[in-house]
C-alpha cells in the first residue's frame, strides 16, 4: 500500500508548482461587440455592421489591475464561432497556398473557389471569413507600439504559405465574409491570415493579434481605439479583446492549478485513510484472511 | 429407451465406469452427457477407438504414444502422457481463461476510451463529424500504439505461478463458474473506459481552451489539441495495462513503454514529412508541443487523474474483498505457501472425490503414512 504514496507525492509537488506559476500571469478581458454599437442601432446590429457608410470607430478603456511585464500579448476572442465545423475546416486548399494560381484543383474550396471565372487566391471559406477588426493602444496620450510580426507559428510562415504567392481576386464577390488582403504582400508575410487559418479547436477561442513590448504598471488606463468591422451579430457571436502576459506554462488558466490541487489532496486523504485502516487491522490480518479462505472454499464447493 | 434413466443415475454417482464399450458407444455416451446436462465435456484418449469420443466432446485431448497418432490428429489438444492432464487443466486452462477474459475486457476498454474522446469532441464541433485527431493518428491507434501490450497480456500473463496453481486446485473453479467474464465485469470495464475518456477529454479542453499554450503567446488550435489528447489517451491506456497485469517480464515492459515511445517517434517522423503528406501534423510535436511545459504537465495530470479511480477500486478490492487468487498471491508474498500445515489444510478443503493425478496420489500416500504412524502408536 506504500505504492499509493508515490503518485501522491508527485501530484502534490506539481500542484504547488502549478498554483505558484499561474498566479504570476495577469490577464485583462474586455467584451466590446455590444457596447461598440451606438445606441440607436442596437435594435438591428446586423444592418449596422453591414452598412459600409457608417464609420465603425470605437473607444474602449482597459484598466490594468496588476503590474504586467513585457511582452504583453494582444488577443481577440470570439465566442460561439465554430471554426471546427467539418465543412469549414475542409474549405481550404493547402497546395494553392503554396503554389498560387498555378495549382488548379481547388474543388475543396467550394463555394469560394472562383469569382467571375477567375480563381480566388487564397480560396476557401476560412480565408474568406478573415477577421478584420483592428486595434490601437494609447497610454497617457502616447501610442503603445504593437508588434504585428512573428505572431504566426514559424512552420506555417516558412512552409505552408508560399513566398511567391500573392492574393488575387480576393473578397471581390457580392458576399463579403471578412477582411481584405493587400495584393502586394506575399502570403507568407500575411500573418493575420496565417493566424486565422490555423483553425481553432473549440467554439470559443482566441487568436494572437500582436505584442506590446512595454511594461504596464498598476492603475494604468489603456485607451483602445478599435474598428468594429467584423460581423458576429448574424449568429449571436461575441467579440472580446484580451491583454495577457505569459509564463513557461502559458497564459492564465486556473483550471490546471485547481485540478492539480484537487487530485493531490484527494490522493493524500486516501493514502492517509488507507494507512490508518492498514495500521488498525494489521494484527487481525492473517486470521481474517484464513476465515475468508474457508468461507470461499465452503461456498464454492457446491459444484463437482 | 433407457437413455434418460441411465443419465439420471449416472449424474447421481461420483464417477461412472463404462467398460467394454465400442467406439460408437463412447461417442454416444459423451453426446448424451453433453446435450442433456449442457455442461462442457472433456474427453481424453490415446487410441483409434477414442476418436469418436474425442470429436464428440467439447474438448478432446489426445495422448500421443504407443497406440499411434490417430487420437492426436483428431483432438483439440495433444499431450504426451496422461498425467499431464492435471497440468493442462489446472495451470494452462486457468491461465488461458484469465488471459482471454482480461484481453477482451481490456480491448473494449481501450477502444471505448479512444472512441468516446472523439464523440465528446463532436459536442463541441456541433456534431459535424470533424475528427479531433489527424487521419493517420486514427488509423494507427489499434495497429501500433496500443496493440502490442494487449498481445503481451494475452500470451504471457500469469496471475499465480504454476506451482501454486497445482497446489490450490480450487483456482480452476474460477473458470467453471465464469467469474471473470460476467456481465458485471464487462460493463465495469466499459464504464472505466467512459470515465477515463471523460477525464482525458475535459481536462484537455479546459486546460488549453483560451489562453496561450507557449511562452511565445501562441494559442492551441485543432492540431495541438488533437496531438495533446492523443498523447494522453496513449499514456492512459498503456499505463492502465501496467495496473492490470500481474506478471511482469521484460517483454511486457518492452511492449508497454515501447508503444509509448513509438508514439513520440511517430509524431516526430510524421511531422517531419512535407506538409502535403502530414497536413495538420506538420512539425506539431517539435515546434508546438515539446517546448510547451503545459503539454508535459497536462499529460502527467491526466494520466494520474484517469487512473486514480481504478487504482482506488483495485486497492480497496484487494485489501478488503480479495478474490481467491489474490489471497493466494498474498499467502505467497507472506511466505505462507511453504508452510506444510497450512497448505495441507487448504488443499484438504479443496479436494473433491474426483481429483485426478499427482495430487491425489500424494494425498493418498500422506494419508496412508499418517495412518500407519497412528497405528504404530
Amino acid at each position: 500500500m506504500g505504492v499509493i504514496f508515490i503518485p501522491v507525492g508527485l501530484v502534490t509537488l506539481r500542484a504547488s508548482h502549478c498554483v505558484i506559476f499561474h498566479s504570476m500571469v495577469v490577464e485583462i478581458v474586455d467584451r466590446y461587440d455590444i457596447d461598440c454599437v451606438p445606441e440607436p442601432s442596437r435594435m438591428d446590429k446586423v444592418s449596422y455592421i453591414q452598412d459600409d457608410s457608417i464609420p465603425k470607430n470605437c473607444s474602449r478603456f482597459m484598466k490594468v489591475h496588476k503590474y504586467m511585464k513585457a511582452p504583453i500579448y494582444i488577443y481577440y476572442q470570439l465566442d460561439n464561432y465554430y471554426q471546427n465545423h467539418r465543412r469549414y475546416v475542409k474549405s481550404r486548399s493547402d497546395k494553392q497556398l503554396l503554389d498560387g494560381q498555378k495549382y488548379r484543383d481547388t474543388s475543396s474550396c467550394q463555394p469560394v473557389e472562383s469569382n467571375n471565372n477567375r480563381p480566388i487566391v487564397p480560396c476557401g471559406l476560412i480565408a474568406w471569413s478573415l477577421f478584420n477588426d483592428t486595434f490601437e493602444f494609447i497610454r497617457e496620450g502616447a501610442e503603445l507600439k504593437v508588434n504585428r510580426k512573428n505572431i504566426a507559428w514559424k512552420s506555417d510562415r516558412g512552409h505552408k504559405f508560399g513566398k511567391n504567392v500573392y492574393p488575387f481576386n480576393f473578397q471581390n464577390g457580392t458576399l463579403i465574409g471578412g477582411g481584405k488582403l493587400n495584393p502586394e504582400i506575399p502570403l507568407s508575410d500575411q500573418e493575420d491570415l496565417i493566424v486565422w487559418m490555423r483553425t481553432s479547436a473549440l467554439p470559443s477561442f482566441r487568436k494572437l493579434y500582436g505584442r506590446i513590448e512595454e511594461d504596464l504598471d498598476v492603475d494604468d488606463v489603456v485607451v483602445v481605439n478599435l474598428m468594429n468591422n467584423y460581423n458576429t451579430y448574424s449568429f449571436g457571436g461575441k467579440k472580446k479583446l484580451v491583454l495577457s502576459t505569459s509564463s513557461w506554462l502559458g497564459g492564465k488558466n486556473d483550471f490546471l492549478g485547481h485540478a492539480c490541487v484537487f487530485v493531490g489532496c484527494s490522493s493524500l486523504t486516501l493514502a492517509i485513510i488507507f494507512m490508518l485502516l492498514h495500521a488498525l487491522w494489521r494484527h487481525e490480518l492473517f486470521t481474517l484472511e484464513q476465515e475468508k479462505l474457508f468461507r470461499v472454499i465452503r461456498t464454492r464447493s457446491t459444484y463437482i | 429407451d433407457v437413455k434418460d434413466a441411465f443419465l439420471e443415475l449416472a449424474i447421481g454417482c461420483a464417477s461412472v465406469i463404462c467398460c467394454r464399450s465400442s467406439p460408437k458407444q463412447k461417442a454416444l455416451v459423451t453426446r448424451l452427457v453433453k446435450t442433456k446436462t449442457g455442461s462442457t465435456t472433456l474427453a481424453i484418449g490415446d487410441g483409434a477407438n477414442d476418436v469418436g469420443m474425442l470429436q464428440e466432446a467439447d474438448i478432446g485431448v489426445g495422448i500421443s504414444g504407443v497406440e499411434g497418432m490417430q487420437a492426436v490428429m483428431s483432438s483439440d489438444i495433444a499431450i504426451a502422457q496422461f498425467r499431464f492432464l492435471e497440468r493442462l487443466l489446472l495451470v494452462h486452462g486457468h491461465w488461458c481463461y484469465r488471459r482471454i477474459s482480461s484481453m477482451i475486457c481490456y480491448f473494449f476498454y481501450k477502444n471505448i476510451v479512444f472512441g468516446f474522446t472523439l464523440f465528446f469532441y463532436e459536442i463541441y464541433a456541433s456534431f459535424t463529424g470533424q475528427a479531433v485527431y489527424n487521419d493517420w493518428f486514427l488509423s494507427f491507434y489499434n495497429v501500433f500504439f496500443t496493440s502490442l501490450p494487449v498481445i503481451a497480456l494475452g500470451v504471457f500473463d500469469q496471475d499465480v505461478s504454476s506451482r501454486l496453481c497445482l497446489k490450490f486446485p480450487l483456482l480452476y473453479q474460477e473458470g467453471i463458474q465464469n467469474v471473470l467474464f460476467s456481465w458485471l465485469r464487462i460493463v465495469a470495464w466499459a464504464f472505466n473506459g467512459v470515465l477515463s475518456a471523460m477525464v482525458i477529454f475535459f481536462f484537455c479542453i479546459r486546460a488549453t481552451q483560451h489562453q496561450a499554450f507557449h511562452k511565445g503567446g501562441e494559442v492551441v488550435g485543432l492540431e495541438i489539441l488533437g496531438t495533446t489528447m492523443y498523447t494522453c489517451v496513449v499514456w492512459v491506456v498503456n499505463c492502465q495495462m501496467t495496473l492490470s497485469i500481474s506478471y511482469f517480464t521484460y517483454i511486457q515492459h518492452l511492449f508497454i513503454w515501447g508503444s509509448i515511445i513509438l508514439w513520440y517517434i511517430f509524431l516526430m517522423a510524421y511531422g517531419a514529412m512535407a506538409p502535403s503528406i502530414s497536413t495538420t501534423a506538420y512539425k506539431v510535436f517539435i515546434e508546438s508541443c515539446a517546448p510547451a511545459g503545459m503539454y508535459w504537465l497536462l499529460t502527467l495530470l491526466v494520466l494520474i487523474s484517469s487512473l486514480l479511480p481504478y487504482f482506488i477500486y483495485s486497492a480497496i478490492q484487494v485489501r478488503f474483498f480479495p478474490s481467491y487468487h489474490q489471497m493466494i498471491q498474498w499467502i505467497r508474498s507472506d511466505g505462507q505457501s511453504d508452510d506444510p500445515e497450512y497448505c495441507h489444510m487448504v488443499r484438504q478443503r479443496s479436494l473433491r472425490p474426483t481429483t485426478v493425478g499427482y495430487t491425489a496420489r500424494l494425498e493418498a500416500k500422506s494419508r496412508s503414512s499418517r495412518k500407519g504412524g497412528e497405528d504404530h502408536q
